[in-house]
């Protein structure tokens, strides 16, 4: 066990610590009552949701035009959807494995 | 048998150099217990309420008023961990809303110079699979990689929206 010194100042101090962490808590939840902060979760939420949203439209966009860039050019419709399928799935995949941009610090709780 | 001491109220409250109105305070709270016969045990007055008044007021010499302070300490410092405790699972559970919406922007935005990036990547390979030459190849690759961020919207607006109402 730590050794406590036993003189007011010690305790003064310990009292003014306190003081400033319910500080900071107070002005946390004032800024989560002011919508200045965002639960991780929900910002996780909404950021997987729109990537799997860009991802399907992604993945079944050959599907939809494949057939008019095929007229236009002249091409079996159904080899041009098979090579645009598998440019998607590549580049997605690449993408993937790429780091995020970085916007530095996440977490602006601070 | 010896007989307990007591004293009255207002003996003890001289005793300790304090007003009577402190001593019926602390028989109030419990630490002093007042027993029918309306005087105050002083042993046991003693050991429950007088060692630790004012320990946290003076730096203590004696034992016992040394062992009080240390144990207000001990208190003070469970109360500081709890306290931080809290505070630290605040900060791990949110994020700024405006540095999410900046972050969720500049993901889109590299997302669509990632998409853009995809006919100067993909043009050779696609020229060779479709047998045609790699200038319609990357025509026709940027034309599809067109198309799809039309359909897709304005991403980054959306971002920046869906950050805002999150």
């Amino acid at each position: 066990m730590m050794a406590i010194d036993p003189s007011p100042e010690t305790l003064m101090k310990i009292n003014t610590e306190l003081n400033v962490v319910r500080a900071q808590h107070n002005d946390l939840t004032l800024k989560i009552r002011h919508r200045e902060l965002v639960e991780i979760h929900k910002a996780e939420a909404v950021t997987f949701a729109r990537a799997r949203r860009v991802r399907d439209q992604l993945l079944s966009a050959p599907a939809r035009h494949a057939a008019i860039l095929a007229a236009e050019l002249g091409l079996p419709a159904v080899t041009l959807v098979h090579a645009l399928d598998h440019v998607i799935h590549a580049s997605l995949r690449e993408i993937s494995r790429r780091p995020r941009p970085t916007q530095e610090s996440f977490s602006g709780t601070d | 048998m010896s007989e307990a001491k007591t004293a009255s109220v207002a003996q003890y409250a001289k005793m300790h150099r304090v007003s009577e109105q402190t001593i019926r305070n602390a028989v109030a709270q419990g630490l002093i217990i007042m027993p029918t016969s309306g005087r105050i045990d002083i042993d046991q007055a003693d050991a429950s309420w007088a060692i630790q008044r004012r320990s946290r007021m003076t730096t203590q010499q004696t034992d016992q008023g040394r062992r009080s302070a240390e144990a207000k300490i001990v208190v003070g410092i469970a109360k500081l961990r709890l306290a931080k405790d809290k505070l630290e699972g605040v900060r791990e559970r949110y994020i700024n809303r405006a540095e999410f919406a900046a972050q969720a922007n500049a993901e889109v935005q590299q997302f669509i110079v990632w998409l853009r990036e995809i006919p100067d990547r993909c043009a050779a390979e696609f020229a060779a699979v479709l047998e045609i030459s790699p200038t319609v190849a990357h025509q026709l690759l940027a034309r599809f990689i067109d198309l799809c961020i039309v359909e897709l919207g304005d991403l980054a607006e959306e971002a920046v929206r869906t950050a805002e109402t999150a």
